[in-house]
C-alpha cells in the first residue's frame, strides 16, 4: 500500500531525513514515535507531497509517487490531518468538511454518516465558523475533513497535541474504528506514548532524521522506546 | 538615408566644398506612446511628409518619444543638444512638456519651432528670439470661441475645462472676448473620464450654451455622455475635441457641433488641397489639425534653409521671421513675439460619406495675434 | 440647488461606485487568493473595451459586444496567468509590480500595433440611449441606470458565487491556506487560473460598459486602476464586501465632493477662487478618505488583520 524506501530530505543545506524507510498496510496503524524536531512531521509531509525528497522513493498502491505533487497524491487517496490542524477558520464547519470533496466524483459528494457518528459535536456546529471551535473540536473537524475524502491512507500528525482528555478518547476511538474497518492504512505521528502504544500495530522510533528502532507493537520493548523518546 | 546623409556631408566637408549650405539636424521630441500618442504621431507624420516632399537630403531628423512625461522630454532634449548636436528642436505637443524643455533649449542657442503647444508664459515676458510657435498661442482658439458666442447671440454660457494651466488659460481666453453672462464655471480633473456630475449641473443651470475645453479622450467621453443625457443646449469648443483623430470615436454625438480652428481640411488654398491629398495618399487617413501644424512647421524650416545657413543664427532667424512659405492655413505671418498672426474659423462637424469631419461656416477672428505680444522683448 | 440635482448627483455617484466595484472586485480577489499585486488589471479593462468596440463595429450588437469583452478579457487573463503571472506568486511584491508593469507596456503597445493610436468608436445601444424620466421628474440616462443594474447584479452574483458554490469555498479556503487546499486534492494552479480569468473578465466587462460612454483608447485603464487600488485599500485588501462598500463610498465622495465643495466654498469666498480651491480639494477627497480610513483601521474597513 504505502512504501517509503530509503528517503532523504533536505531543507536547504540542513538534512532532515536520512535513509528513512517505512510501510503502511490497510487495516493497520503505523505509529511514528520520537522527540520534538527529529523529523516526524517532515516524514509525514514527504508522504503527503508537501516537501520534495532529495533521494529515495515513495510508492503508493503500487505507483511511484515520489515526484507527484501534493494535490495529485490527495486525489490518489492520501488524506492528511496536519499538525496544527489547518482547518479554514473563516469557513463554516460544513464548508470545511466539503473541502474534502475535490477527489470525489460528483454523485459521491456527500459527507459520510460515519463522520457525525464518530464526532457528533460537528453535526451540532455545522453552520459555525471553523475558527470559533475549540482546539479539540477543530481537531475532530480536521479528521472529519480527511474522512470526507474517503482516503485509502490517512496520515495524522500529533492529533492529541494540546487536546483535552475526553476528546483524545474520542479521537482514539475513531482511529480504532477506522483501523478495524480494514480498508484504510493509517500512519500516526505521536509524542503521547500511551495513546500511540494502544493504537499501534507497528511502530518506528525516529531520532535526528533516522529510524533507530522499529517493530510490531506486540513485540515492543516499552522501556527501550520510552528511553529513546524521553526528553 | 540618414547614414547616407552623414556620409555625403562628411565627404563634402573633406573636399572643402564650401559653397554648400550646412546640413540641418532636427531633434523631434513628441508623444508616440501612451494615451496622447495620436497627436504626436500626426505631428510627426505631417512634419516628415513636408520633409519628404521637399526632396532635400540635407535635413536629418532624429525622432524620440517623450511618453508625455516632462522628465523624459528633458532628458531627450539634453541628449539631443549635447550628444546629437541638433540645430533645431521641435515636436512637443503638451504645454507642460514645452515649459520644461523650451527655455533651456533656447538658452543653449538652439532654435525651437513649436508645432503645437503655445503656453502664455512663452509668449509674453518669457518669450525668446529663438522660439517660434507655428501653431497658435494657447488662448487663441478659445478667444475665437468667445467671439463666436457673441455672434451666435449666446448670452448665458456654462463653461468648463480641466484644472491645469492650459485649462485655466482656456476659460480666461473664452471670457476675454465673450460679452454675455456665465451660468456656471466648472473645473474638472485632468484626465477625468466621467462627466455625469458636470452634465447634471449644466442641465440645472439654465444656460443657453456650453463651452468646453477637454482635449483628447476627455472630450470624447464628455460628448458621448452629453448626447446620452438628453440635454440639448448647444455646445461650442476649440478644435481639439473635434479633431479628425477623435471624431470617429465620438460619432453622431459630435454632429453639428461648432468648433474654432485656425485650420480645416476644406480650406481652399493650393497648399492645403495638395497637403490633404498627399497626406491621405501617404497615410491612408485624413489629416488632423496636428498634422497640418507639423507640416507647416517643416515647411517653415525649409523656407529658412533656402535662404540662410543655420550656423548663421541671425540670418536664419530673420529667414524664419519672414515666414516665407505656403501655409496650409493660407495667410500666415509672425507677430513680434514669434507667434502666429492668422485667421481663426468656426467649423461645424459634418458627415461626409460615412466619415465625420469638419466644414468651415464662418470666420471668427481675422488676422488675430495674441495679447501677450506687447509684453515680449527680445 | 434643487433636490432634483442633488438626487441626480447621488445617482451619478452610485453609478460611478458600482462601476468601480466591477473593476476592483477582480483586483481584490486576485490579491486575496493569490497574494498578487496586478498592475496589468487596467490593461484587461482596456482589452474588454477594445474587444467590445471591435465586435460592436462588426455586428452592430451591443450584447454580443459585451459577451466579447468578457470572453476576450478572460482569455487574455488566462493566457497571461499561465505564461507570466504564475511565476510571480512566490516572488515578493516588488517583483510582481515590476513584471505586471511590463505587462501594461506590452498590452498598450500591442493594442496600438493592432488598432492604431486613435480612439475607437463604441456607442450605447439604441434601446438604452437617451434619458428616462424617474419619479419626481428626474431625467436620467437609461444607460447609466443600466450600468447600475449590471454592477449590482455582478455584486450579487459574486456574493452567491463566493458564499454558495464549491468554487467559492475553494476560493475562500485558498485565501487562508493554499498548502492545505492542495493537500485536499484541489488543483491549485487551475483554481488560480480560473480566479484570475474571472477577475479579468470583470475588468473587461467594466471596460466595455464604460467604453460606450467614454473614450476607447490605449491607456484608458491606468487612471481607473489607480482608483481601483484606492478602493481595495479602503475596503480591506482581499475583501469583496469591502470592495463593494468602498466603491460606493469612493463613488459618492468623489461625485458629491466635486459638486458640493465649490458651492460650499462660494459661501465664504469669491466665486472664482472657490471654484479653483473647491475643485482642487475635491480631486484630493478620495485620497483624504483613504488616509482617514487607514488611520482609523489600518487594514481597511473589512480587512483581515495579519
Amino acid at each position: 500500500m504505502l512504501n517509503v524506501d530509503n528517503i532523504e530530505l533536505h531543507y536547504g543545506a540542513a538534512q532532515a531525513l536520512r535513509g528513512v524507510s517505512l510501510t503502511a498496510q490497510p487495516g493497520k496503524v503505523m505509529t511514528v514515535l520520537g522527540r520534538n524536531g527529529v523529523g516526524k512531521t517532515t516524514l509525514l509531509r514527504a508522504i503527503a507531497g508537501r516537501n520534495p525528497v532529495s533521494a529515495g522513493t515513495i510508492s503508493f498502491q503500487g505507483q511511484d509517487v515520489t515526484r507527484t505533487r501534493s494535490e495529485a497524491r490527495a486525489r490518489g487517496g492520501i488524506a492528511m490531518v496536519p499538525q496544527g490542524r489547518e482547518i479554514f477558520p473563516l469557513l463554516s464547519v460544513k464548508e470545511n468538511l466539503e473541502t474534502g470533496f475535490a477527489r470525489l466524483p460528483r454523485r459521491e459528494r456527500t459527507i459520510p454518516a460515519e463522520v457525525f457518528e464518530l464526532f457528533p459535536v460537528l453535526k451540532d456546529m455545522l453552520s459555525r465558523r471553523g475558527g470559533d471551535l475549540s482546539g479539540g473540536q477543530q481537531q475532530q473537524l480536521a479528521i472529519g475533513r480527511a474522512l470526507v475524502m474517503r482516503p485509502d491512507l490517512l496520515v495524522l500528525d500529533e492529533p492529541t497535541e494540546g487536546i483535552q482528555p475526553s476528546i483524545i478518547k474520542d479521537i482514539g476511538r475513531a482511529i480504532t474504528f477506522l483501523r478495524n474497518r480494514g480498508d484504510m492504512a493509517i500512519v500516526l505521528v505521536e509524542q503521547y506514548f500511551e495513546f500511540a502504544r494502544d493504537l499501534a500495530d507497528d511502530y518506528v522510533v525516529m531520532d535526528r532524521g533516522e529510524i533507530t528502532l522499529s517493530g510490531t507493537a506486540a513485540e515492543m520493548d516499552e522501556d527501550e522506546v520510552l528511553r529513546r523518546i524521553a526528553v | 538615408m540618414t547614414l547616407k546623409t552623414i556620409v555625403t556631408a562628411g565627404v563634402l566637408t573633406a573636399l572643402g566644398a564650401t559653397t554648400a549650405l550646412a546640413d540641418v539636424k532636427v531633434g523631434m521630441i513628441t508623444t508616440l506612446s501612451g494615451g496622447g500618442a495620436g497627436l504626436g504621431i500626426d505631428v510627426r507624420d505631417g512634419f516628415m511628409l513636408a520633409v519628404e516632399q521637399s526632396g532635400r537630403d540635407d535635413i536629418e531628423v532624429v525622432i524620440e518619444d517623450d511618453q508625455r512625461r516632462p522628465d523624459v522630454a528633458v532628458q531627450l532634449a539634453d541628449r539631443m543638444i549635447q550628444s546629437d548636436d541638433v540645430d533645431v528642436l521641435t515636436g512637443i505637443v503638451w504645454s507642460n512638456l514645452a515649459m520644461a524643455v523650451v527655455p533651456s533649449a533656447v538658452a543653449q542657442g538652439k532654435f525651437y519651432l513649436s508645432p503645437n503647444a503655445g503656453p502664455s508664459a512663452l509668449a509674453g515676458r518669457g518669450c525668446d528670439q529663438n522660439y517660434f510657435n507655428v501653431a497658435w498661442q494657447n488662448d487663441n482658439l478659445h478667444e475665437a470661441a468667445g467671439a463666436y458666442a457673441n455672434d451666435a447671440g449666446y448670452t448665458n454660457s456654462f463653461i468648463l475645462a480641466p484644472n491645469y494651466p492650459a485649462g485655466q488659460d482656456a476659460l480666461t481666453g473664452y471670457k476675454r472676448l465673450y460679452e454675455g453672462d456665465l451660468s456656471g464655471e466648472v473645473f474638472t480633473q485632468l484626465g477625468q473620464t466621467d462627466y455625469a456630475a458636470e452634465i447634471a449641473q449644466i442641465r440645472a443651470s439654465g444656460a443657453d450654451s456650453v463651452y468646453f475645453f477637454l482635449p483628447g479622450g476627455m472630450g470624447i467621453s464628455f460628448l458621448k455622455q452629453y448626447a446620452d443625457s438628453g440635454v440639448d443646449i448647444p455646445v461650442v469648443g476649440p478644435a481639439f475635441s473635434f479633431d479628425q483623430g477623435v471624431l470617429q470615436a465620438v460619432g453622431e454625438a459630435a454632429l453639428g457641433v461648432r468648433n474654432t480652428s485656425q485650420w480645416s481640411k476644406d480650406l481652399d488654398n493650393a497648399a492645403n488641397v495638395a497637403f490633404v491629398e498627399s497626406f491621405q495618399a501617404e497615410f491612408g487617413r485624413l489629416p488632423s489639425l496636428y498634422a497640418s501644424q507639423g507640416f507647416d512647421t517643416a515647411n517653415l524650416l525649409i523656407s529658412a534653409m533656402d535662404v540662410a545657413d543655420v550656423d548663421d543664427q541671425d540670418a536664419f532667424r530673420t529667414a524664419l521671421e519672414a515666414a516665407d512659405f505656403d501655409s496650409t492655413r493660407g495667410d500666415f505671418a509672425f507677430a513680434s513675439n514669434h507667434h502666429p498672426i492668422q485667421d481663426i474659423y468656426v467649423r461645424e462637424v459634418i458627415l461626409e460619406g460615412d466619415v465625420y469631419t469638419n466644414a468651415i461656416i464662418a470666420t471668427a477672428l481675422t488676422d488675430h495675434s495674441d495679447v501677450y505680444a506687447a509684453e515680449c522683448q527680445f | 440647488m434643487s433636490m432634483i440635482l442633488l438626487i441626480e448627483q447621488a445617482l451619478n455617484g452610485l453609478q460611478f461606485g458600482v462601476m468601480l466595484f466591477v473593476m476592483a472586485a477582480g483586483l481584490t480577489l486576485v490579491f486575496g487568493v493569490m497574494g498578487l499585486i496586478n498592475l496589468a488589471h487596467g490593461s484587461l479593462y482596456m482589452i474588454g473595451a477594445f474587444a467590445a468596440a471591435t465586435v460592436a463595429g462588426l455586428t452592430g450588437s451591443f450584447l454580443l459586444a459585451l459577451a466579447a469583452s468578457l470572453a476576450a478579457a478572460a482569455a487574455a487573463g488566462a493566457i497571461v496567468e499561465i505564461a507570466v503571472i504564475r511565476r510571480l506568486y512566490a516572488r515578493d511584491h516588488l517583483d510582481q509590480v515590476l513584471a505586471t508593469f511590463a505587462l501594461i507596456l506590452i498590452f498598450s503597445e500591442g493594442t496600438r500595433w493592432l488598432f492604431g493610436s486613435f480612439p475607437l468608436f463604441l456607442d450605447t445601444p439604441d434601446w438604452l440611449s437617451g434619458p428616462v424620466e424617474l419619479p419626481g421628474g428626474i431625467l436620467y440616462p437609461a444607460y447609466r441606470l443600466g450600468i447600475i443594474g449590471v454592477g449590482l447584479a455582478v455584486a450579487l452574483g459574486l456574493y452567491l458565487l463566493i458564499s454558495r458554490t464549491r468554487l467559492g469555498i475553494r476560493i475562500r479556503a485558498g485565501e487562508s491556506d493554499r498548502e492545505m487546499i492542495a493537500a485536499l486534492g484541489v488543483d491549485i494552479s487551475k483554481l488560480y487560473t480560473l480566479v484570475f480569468a474571472l477577475g479579468a473578465a470583470l475588468a473587461g466587462l467594466a471596460g466595455a460598459l464604460v467604453g460606450a460612454i467614454q473614450s476607447v483608447q490605449v491607456g484608458m485603464g491606468e487612471p481607473v486602476l489607480i482608483l481601483a487600488f484606492v478602493v481595495i485599500v479602503i475596503g480591506g485588501i482581499g475583501s469583496i464586501k469591502g470592495a463593494l462598500v468602498a466603491s460606493l463610498l469612493v463613488g459618492l465622495t468623489d461625485t458629491m465632493g466635486g459638486f458640493l465643495l465649490p458651492i460650499a466654498f462660494a459661501q465664504v469666498m469669491e466665486p472664482a477662487n472657490a471654484m479653483l480651491l473647491g475643485s482642487a480639494l475635491a480631486s484630493m477627497l478620495i485620497y483624504i478618505l483613504m488616509a482617514v480610513v487607514l488611520i482609523v483601521r489600518p487594514s481597511g474597513l473589512f480587512g483581515v488583520r495579519s
